[in-house]
């Protein structure tokens, strides 16, 4: 993946972003289809909006675009919520595929991914170390001239859709990512939805053998590309929750100014007030340390170079921190200043609330990001 | 995040900080980092050397003295200055009634007031808050009458930042009683050594005189003080707030005490280790560590924001909420820090024979100072609530 294409004009973006609105405008704030062709004729959709392949470089069929691309489209996604599988395909998939993959292993899945007929999944996470980005249950050993992988993964987002599987193991003293088949025999998938509709699956790896061809990147090679992908996720999570921050705050501030108690509209409650002033305040300190971040994550370069990633992992844990912390503050007092109306399914604030939580959850909650921001040096940058 | 990477700012703020590495000089370094009592001679001395580049008044335009310095430019400025350890660039000349007279000072104004504020030479304080009127300022009672070619001015201001040192206030009196509230206020530039006016201490929770209280009895002020034309100072002392800005962050005050407070904790120890290896106190530091990036991004936001042309609206009563709220809780950290050897603590100014204990870190009593002194942060410059209701207005009305 690279970044330092010519990349998105100002007018690209503004037409992405209609494209993206429409998109929006017509799939989201309902539940997500449960039925398989539907969700099949919405992903080639937005593969057709050059979603899928948003990441992809443009010589291989994909958009070209770039984190900040990512970050606008996750945004309007949160904002409608969109619960579409689309970071397993599009962000980890792709990135994790141009940075390890061989040429031959590039040319045969990024077109596909772009065009929106390969879907893929990243399974690192396992049970038992629970968020550790450094899972040691999953191993790879040699097997005749390829590999068997035994262990268990956990919290795979997307893998229910996905055609292609990457599963990071432990190898040659440091951690693989093979691709496995969605069909692999000796792998079982147990799907489940998260409290926000997202789809996700466990996975038991029972002596999956596999070819030669399958690893991405040389034995014990892909620690670093993991993280960097994780890190590229974390704030695009970030980015789909800053979306649902803003919609909570705006149906908030149109609840308040619009329901009438004690003969006035509850707006002119100071105390309700000072409370829509601090969501206020957390969506827009949520929003500039956020753009920080992706900075960080732009100067840190590819995943190869390292010499920036102390400082990219303590900007992407401040600002996943900071966003875990006003997401749980925006949506709980979203749904307090609704009142009763704020507990029910139909109004979109519950739905956000939720996925707030999840997001709140994804990639290490905050006493994963606090730890991780201490371990990485702290501090403040300029 | 373009502000962040521009190579003309990245060069402006190593040009800052060479010149503050050299030219500070270590005696005052050293007394503010150990939050010790400085002399009036003290800021002075530091305000000259910054005037020798044009420094002190950076951000005004250059036919006047300045440097044309963009806010941006000047947001850099005050965030390495601070951070580095150099006195607090007093705002009352520089940034509050100097920039008043610029743009609505007379021509004679302008010769007479602006070269003893380039200068240092003239000490200004503030005239706003009374006994009677603190957030609500309009309430303000203090009466300017003209008689003849002088108002007779009579009231009481409260809360005078280092009216102790001053030579001249800038004031806000009534001298209309029709209309709004809003439109009988004057802005007058009152001589402070002139007869009836009386400056009395006020000592503070830490122990130190930098309050007062102002007396103006039957004092004559020239018509000719009057700034702008009379009934619209209500305008002025708007514009003259509006000033401020994002340097309400104090980003690099909060640079600087997270510094200390790193350096505080490696030389605390509790349970065999470092306070900085206690899971409490170093989440506790991290936490803040992360607000002050937050608030920095939120800073640069703004002011990219404002270099793009947007029109400044209430945005920055954001960062005094926030920076304000910062800065306690770092010295409130601080302060947990210290309370293990006991909190020890000599004001050195008010309360004379009260000598710091030697088991303590050397600069003890200057943040526990830096911590009282700071509960003071979200009351001054409209307290923490009053931004909040001029955010909610912004956020709820449109």
């Amino acid at each position: 993946m690279t970044t330092s294409d010519p990349g998105f004009s100002a007018e690209d973006r503004a037409l992405l972003r209609d494209a993206v609105a429409r998109f929006v405008a017509r799939h989201g704030n309902r539940p997500r289809g449960r039925n398989a062709a539907d969700d099949q004729a919405l992903w080639r959709e937005m593969a057709e909006l050059g979603l899928a392949g948003l990441l992809v470089d443009a010589d291989a069929g994909g958009t070209g675009g770039s984190d900040e691309e990512l970050a606008l489209v996750m945004e309007l996604f949160g904002h409608g919520l969109i619960a579409e599988p689309f970071l397993g395909t599009t962000l980890l998939g792709a990135s994790l595929i141009a940075a390890l993959g061989d040429a031959g292993q590039r040319a045969r899945w990024l077109p596909a991914l772009a065009a929106g007929e390969l879907r893929t999944a990243l399974a690192h996470f396992e049970a038992a170390s629970g968020q550790s980005r450094d899972p040691a249950g999953t191993r790879a050993s040699a097997d005749g001239d390829g590999v068997v992988l035994h262990g268990d993964k956990s919290v795979v987002f997307d893998a229910p859709v996905a055609g292609l599987l990457l599963v990071s193991a432990c190898e040659a003293g440091g951690r693989s990512l093979f691709a496995v088949p969605a069909q692999a025999a000796g792998l079982t998938l147990r799907p489940w939805a998260a409290v926000d509709g997202r789809s996700a699956a466990d996975l038991v790896l029972d002596g999956v053998h596999l070819p030669g061809p399958s690893r991405l990147g040389p034995p014990g090679g892909a620690a670093q590309a993991i993280e960097h992908a994780l890190d590229r996720a974390t704030l695009a999570v970030c980015s789909d929750a800053l979306g649902s921050m803003q919609a909570l705050l705006a149906q908030t501030r149109e609840h308040l100014r619009t329901r009438r108690q004690f003969g006035q509209p509850l707006a002119r409650q100071q105390v309700l007030q000072h409370r829509v002033v601090d969501m206020h305040i957390a969506v827009e300190e949520s929003r500039a340390l956020l753009a920080a971040a992706r900075a960080s994550l732009a100067t840190a370069g590819p995943a190869g170079d390292e010499s920036h990633a102390p400082e990219r992992q303590a900007a992407v844990s401040a600002a996943k921190y900071k966003l875990g912390q006003g997401a749980r503050f925006v949506g709980e007092q979203a749904v307090q200043l609704h009142g009763a109306m704020g507990m029910t399914d139909e109004l979109a604030v519950s739905h956000h609330f939720k996925r707030l939580l999840m997001a709140e959850a994804m990639y290490g909650d905050a006493d994963f990001q606090l730890a991780r921001f201490r371990a990485a040096g702290g501090g403040v940058p300029g | 995040m373009p502000l962040r990477n521009d190579p003309v700012l990245a060069t402006f703020r190593t040009q800052v900080r060479e010149f503050v590495q050299a030219q500070l000089p270590a005696d005052l370094r050293r007394k503010v980092l150990l939050g010790l009592d400085l002399g009036k001679d003290d800021y002075v001395r530091w305000q000259k050397i910054l005037q020798r580049q044009g420094w002190v008044v950076g951000h005004w335009p250059r036919h006047f003295g300045g440097c044309d310095w963009s806010p941006v430019q000047r947001y850099i400025f005050e965030d390495e200055t601070t951070r580095a350890g150099a006195p607090w660039l007093t705002p009352f000349g520089v940034n509050y009634v100097g920039p008043v007279l610029c743009h609505f000072g007379s021509a004679a104004q302008q010769r007479e007031h602006l070269p003893g504020i380039l200068s240092s030479d003239v000490w200004w304080c503030q005239g706003y808050s009374e006994p009677d009127a603190g957030s609500d300022l309009v309430a303000m009672s203090t009466r300017a009458e003209r008689v003849g070619d002088h108002y007779r001015v009579n009231g009481r201001k409260i809360w005078t930042t280092m009216a102790q040192w001053a030579d001249m206030m800038f004031c806000l009196a009534r001298t209309g009683r029709e209309g709004r509230p809003q439109e009988g206020v004057s802005f007058l530039l009152v001589d402070m050594h002139a007869p009836g006016v009386t400056v009395r201490p006020i000592v503070t929770l830490e122990h130190c005189h930098h309050l007062n209280e102002v007396l103006l009895e039957d004092v004559e002020v020239p018509a000719a003080n009057l700034v702008g034309e009379e009934g619209k100072g209500w305008t002025y002392a708007k514009f003259l707030l509006s000033n401020e800005r994002v340097l309400v962050a104090e980003m690099g005050r909060i640079r600087r005490m997270l510094t200390q407070a790193r350096q505080l904790a490696g030389q605390i120890r509790e349970g065999g280790v470092g306070l900085l290896e206690v899971p409490g106190f170093a989440d506790a530091l991290a936490r803040c560590e992360i607000d002050a990036r937050a608030l920095d991004a939120l800073c640069l936001a703004q002011l990219g924001a404002q270099q793009a042309g947007a029109e400044p609206g209430a945005e920055a009563s954001m960062l005094k909420i926030r920076g304000s709220e910062l800065q306690q809780a770092i010295s409130r950290l601080t302060v947990d820090a210290l309370a293990r050897r006991g909190l020890p603590y000599s004001s050195g100014t008010v309360l004379a024979g009260d000598g710091e204990a030697a088991a303590v870190p050397e600069g003890s009593s200057g943040m526990l100072r830096e911590y009282l002194f700071l509960r003071a942060a979200t009351i001054y410059g409209g307290s923490n609530e009053i931004q909040r209701n001029i955010l909610a207005k912004a956020v709820l009305d449109p």
